[in-house]
């Protein structure tokens, strides 16, 4: 991702924040779009800036959108942990083989976009988990909170993924036409 | 060397996370009202688990001591007990006394054994010789006759029960001062049959039996029982079946009536005065 997709996101993120309260679809569905701005942060990047790029993120999104102060932060700050954990792992396979073939390539680029997706997944599943739990402090509506979370993590997670795919395609549109 | 860099840069990490989430629950703790409730609840839940355990240390050491103390304090609750036992017997004979006349004497005793299933039934009572029982002693309590004492050792004394059909002694109906004999029914521990009843004497059920004082063995007026039924026997008299007050199953205590005149009385007998 380019520097100016990630100012997009952020103003994304800001715009989504301001217009939490008024945007509510439904109790059991909280978007939380900004997990895009955790996957998207560069490989390289110190892992300590990831953890605290996350938590401020998610401070400022519970600052402006008027949540509990810490629960979107703590569950950013989580998924952040686990992106940085399941990364390499996720992706150090795909280095050492060196592509031969069109189909190959073609074949490879599939396995790395389910990967991705994966990640993406697991990611917003990480996330919930810690938000539905800070949220009730227990286990009293159980079957409710599982509905939730399937409800959550399948919505956020297809939002994120085309939205990556959007951006994804238009940066390298905007290559082509430079 | 790079793996001892990297060790501390993920060491740095882990506690960056650490640090992280801890101040994210502090702010859930500070703004949100539910959040801060079940957090405090676990603080306390916690602090309780240490505290009892705190206590529940500090209370072993303190054992020998409070043991101590335990031990004084059923020492003089015994004490305690000791002496309103001892004034619940003075009462006790203070009411049989007030039924039988100045003859009479009553030695508390406890029974030592006790047989109330047979047909022939037997006390064994921890009082004998050396506290003044002697043969043909009659055994009451305040709620009836218990039986007679037949042989005596220096601390023992054994009693024929009134649950024994060959025991016979004499009774009165209270309401009409009507003398027959009593004695045990054979079936129950719980009731004994009257005898010889005239036939124009009316019985009623619930009348109450007493003993008659008209023997040297048991003192007039100590109640036994009430009737509970009564049958007209060969056309000649009535025999009425009485339910008695004393539970033989659960008696404790009993006193040994001891007659001051017995041994005058005893005498008159073998002179053949009375004969």
């Amino acid at each position: 991702m380019t520097p100016g997709t990630r100012r997009a996101i952020i103003v994304l993120i800001i715009i989504q924040a301001l217009l939490n309260d008024i945007l509510s679809f439904s109790f059991y569905f909280q978007p939380a779009f900004y997990i895009i701005l955790i996957i998207s942060l560069p490989k390289r990047l110190n892992p300590a800036y990831v953890l605290l790029i996350s938590f401020f993120t998610g401070l400022i999104f519970d600052i402006i959108s008027g949540a509990v102060w810490g629960i979107h932060s703590a569950a950013a700050t989580a998924a952040a942990m686990f992106t940085l954990m399941i990364r390499p792992k996720m992706f150090d396979s795909n280095r050492n083989h060196h592509v031969k073939t069109e189909d190959e390539t073609t074949y490879r680029q599939q396995i790395f976009k389910a990967k991705f997706f994966l990640q993406i997944l697991t990611i917003v599943s990480i996330f919930f988990i810690v938000f539905i739990l800070l949220d009730n402090f227990g286990f009293n509506h159980f079957p409710f909170d599982l509905y939730r979370f399937a409800l959550c993590v399948s919505a956020n997670s297809l939002v994120i993924w085309l939205m990556i795919l959007l951006f994804n395609s238009r940066s390298k549109h905007g290559n082509t036409t430079k | 060397m790079a793996g001892r860099n990297n060790l501390i840069n993920n060491l740095f990490i882990a506690l960056l996370f650490i640090a992280l989430e801890v101040i994210s629950i502090f702010g859930i703790y500070k703004t949100g009202i539910i959040q801060e409730y079940a957090i405090s609840k676990g603080v306390r839940e916690v602090k309780s688990f240490f505290w009892e355990g705190r206590s529940n240390i500090l209370n072993y050491f303190k054992l020998a001591k409070e043991n101590q103390d335990l031990v004084e304090e059923n020492s003089n609750l015994q004490d305690i007990a000791y002496k309103y036992w001892s004034l619940l017997e003075d009462l006790a004979i203070d009411s049989l006394k007030a039924i039988a006349v100045a003859d009479f004497e009553f030695i508390p005793a406890a029974i030592v054994k006790n047989s109330p299933n047979r047909q022939h039934n037997y006390l064994v009572l921890n009082k004998g010789e050396k506290s003044g029982v002697a043969r043909d002693m009659g055994v009451v309590t305040e709620k009836g006759v218990i039986g007679v004492v037949i042989s005596v050792s220096s601390n023992y004394s054994l009693v024929l029960s009134f649950l024994n059909e060959d025991q016979s002694f004499g009774a009165l109906i209270k309401s009409s001062n009507i003398f027959s004999p009593i004695s045990w029914d054979g079936e129950s521990a719980e009731s004994a049959v009257m005898r010889e009843i005239p036939l124009h004497i009316p019985v009623s059920k619930g009348d109450t039996i007493v003993t008659s004082g008209y023997s040297a063995i048991f003192p007039p007026d100590i109640p036994i029982g009430t009737i509970e039924s009564s049958k007209i026997v060969n056309g000649v008299s009535q025999e009425a079946k009485v339910r008695l007050f004393e539970n033989f199953r659960a008696i404790k205590h009993v006193y040994i009536v001891k007659n001051r005149n017995a041994e005058e009385i005893d005498e008159l007998f073998n002179n053949g005065v009375l004969m």
